[in-house]
């Protein structure tokens, strides 16, 4: 947030800190829900950004944690009755157990091959669970006990996600895991020489993904109430939040957060206004964005450019097809 | 006391052909060692097989009595031995300084730095190799001396025992030249062991006090700069047979 002095700046996040926490208390329904989800897809996004983002590795199976967090804590309700939170916790750190394994295996892969096989695992653990139904409910899928308190719950536990991977991001950009992530991306052979264990460094941050999006997925099965393979291991997903991270700015601590919000935003408008050209408005959008700000809105936002014609035409120029 | 470093043996094939082949020699504290051929002689593969971001095919690396030879490239880095590349890896997304940090957080004590004492430590040594006004550009935007220099500083903020420097005249004009010999003698002068390639042969004349010449992946010859200046199989590998006969008595390089 470039040019603002340091106290402007902490003062500005207190006052939108503050104005987030009291939203429930000034509306409900539609803008409640939007917010909320919303931040679902922000927390979803920076975790991305971790691997994805910093180490440069890209993900392209995240909702493999968005679906396994949310399946453990619907069926650890169910079947054992055991309490939200105690599904929920479970359920992340199951994803966490299984981000280290998959990561130990496919973080040695490089580039695209790394893409393909998370894509695959992706894959694989939605057809096990589909095809899993005296343990999941199988494709029918499994409708999660009613809450009896307001919606508001879970609008706070997203925002709470959201300040946290927010600020572990800032940390970690500021420090040892970030030098060795960025380090990783820009040259890993060269990182390695240097000292850094990228094999610990690419699986650390994979793991902290999975953690993350695993308590997006356990808290979104409780807030929706009903899940099933198709939706909640939905590639669509996964797809959403790569792009929210690269239009805001992959590898920036904020960028992820500011492209969900505009995605979701412009999401809802098109959806309201021309909802039949909804996808073919949003592709073009996400073209144009790849080709003039590929390094994400928060390059202008920062002031590290400025927003003209010429800056854009620069970037067009360098772009290597 | 053992060598700080030991190469014994040393053989790497590529495929079915050997880049190098039953090199052996040993560097001791503190000296600054060229390593000098004709392309393709397998100077760059000693460096990769030490540093082990290549793997021997046969035989065995120790520094400081130890086996290495086994080690993962980060372990090897932050026991003491740093590297360079030939064709330079910035952080290109990175500023100088914090390209410079990294080797602060990871080398030989890096992993007991805090943020800020990694940071000292790169404007630190960034002051040293003559970079402390790039501290905030991009890598990226560095000219070819720079990039050179900055190569170097990523390596010495590891603390390094033992420096291997692959090429860094390469691409340079004679004041650059110049200007990297006299890094290279302050690192030495500082303790630093340092095993050099390089094709400038008037700076590395200058500045080892030993070397080792190789041609085909073998040890064609070794010995002060002197020395090996007058060996004929020296000037024949380099000039072929022929010049060789006319030239070994008043050879210069």
């Amino acid at each position: 947030m470039g040019k603002l002095p340091a106290r402007a700046r902490r003062a500005a996040l207190g006052v939108l800190l503050l104005a987030l926490l009291a939203v429930p208390f000034a509306t409900s329904g539609y803008i409640l829900r939007l917010l909320t989800l919303l931040f679902t897809f922000a927390v979803m996004a920076e975790a991305w950004n971790l691997i994805g983002g910093f180490a440069g590795y890209v993900d392209f199976g995240s909702v493999v944690f968005f679906g396994l967090g949310g399946y453990t804590t619907g069926l650890l309700m169910t079947k054992l009755k055991l309490p939200f939170v105690a599904g929920w916790l479970a359920g992340a750190a199951l994803c966490t157990v299984f981000a280290i394994l998959m990561g130990l295996l496919l973080l040695r892969l490089r580039g695209h091959y790394f893409g393909i096989a998370t894509l695959g695992t992706s894959f694989a653990v939605r057809e096990i669970i589909a095809n899993w139904p005296s343990v999941t409910g199988g494709g029918t899928g499994i409708s999660l006990p009613i809450y009896d308190f307001p919606n508001s719950v879970f609008y706070f536990i997203m925002l709470g996600l959201l300040i946290a991977i927010v600020g572990l991001t800032w940390w970690l950009s500021r420090n040892r895991l970030g030098f060795g992530l960025v380090a990783i991306r820009e040259n890993e052979q060269a990182a390695e020489v240097l000292g850094v264990n990228a094999l610990r460094y690419k699986v650390t941050a994979y793991a902290l993904s999975g953690f993350f999006i695993g308590m997006t997925g356990g808290a979104y099965a409780y807030w929706i109430t009903f899940i099933d393979p198709t939706t909640i291991f939905d590639v669509g997903i996964t797809v959403e939040v790569i792009i929210m991270a690269v239009l805001g700015g992959a590898g920036s601590v904020a960028g992820p957060l500011i492209g969900a919000a505009i995605l979701t935003v412009i999401s809802e408008i098109l959806n309201a206004y021309v909802p039949n050209a909804h996808l073919t408005v949003l592709g073009a959008i996400i073209v144009l964005v790849v080709l003039l700000i590929p390094n994400g809105v928060i390059e202008y936002l920062t002031f590290k450019r400025k927003l003209s014609l010429k800056s854009i035409g620069a970037t067009l120029a360098q772009t290597r097809v | 006391m053992p060598p700080l470093l030991e190469v014994v043996k040393a053989t790497k094939y590529f495929g079915g052909l050997p880049a190098v082949r039953d090199i052996s020699f040993s560097i001791e504290p503190g000296e600054l060692v060229g390593l000098i051929g004709p392309n393709g002689a397998g100077k760059t593969t000693i460096i990769s097989l030490i540093s082990r971001t290549e793997r021997l095919s046969a035989g065995e690396i120790r520094f400081k009595g130890q086996r290495i030879s086994h080690k993962s490239p980060h372990q090897i880095g932050r026991m003491g031995i740093a590297r360079t590349f030939q064709v330079v890896r910035p952080f290109r997304s990175m500023t100088v300084l914090e390209n410079v940090a990294v080797g602060a957080f990871f080398g030989a004590d890096g992993l007991r730095r805090t943020r800020s004492q990694a940071l000292d430590k790169a404007h630190d040594v960034l002051r040293r190799v003559g970079l402390e006004r790039k501290v905030d550009a991009l890598a990226d935007a560095l000219t070819v001396p720079d990039r050179k220099r900055l190569e170097v500083a990523k390596a010495l903020a590891m603390d390094p025992e033992l420096l291997l420097l692959d090429e860094v005249m390469a691409g340079l004009n004679l004041s650059e030249i110049d200007e990297a010999m006299a890094l290279i003698q302050e690192v030495n002068r500082q303790g630093i062991a340092v095993l050099a390639i390089e094709h400038v042969m008037k700076a590395i004349m200058g500045i080892s006090q030993r070397l080792i010449v190789m041609d085909h992946g073998q040890q064609i010859a070794a010995g002060t700069p002197t020395e090996v200046a007058s060996n004929p199989t020296v000037i024949s590998a380099y000039l072929g047979k022929r010049y060789a006969a006319r030239a070994v008595s008043s050879f210069e390089f």
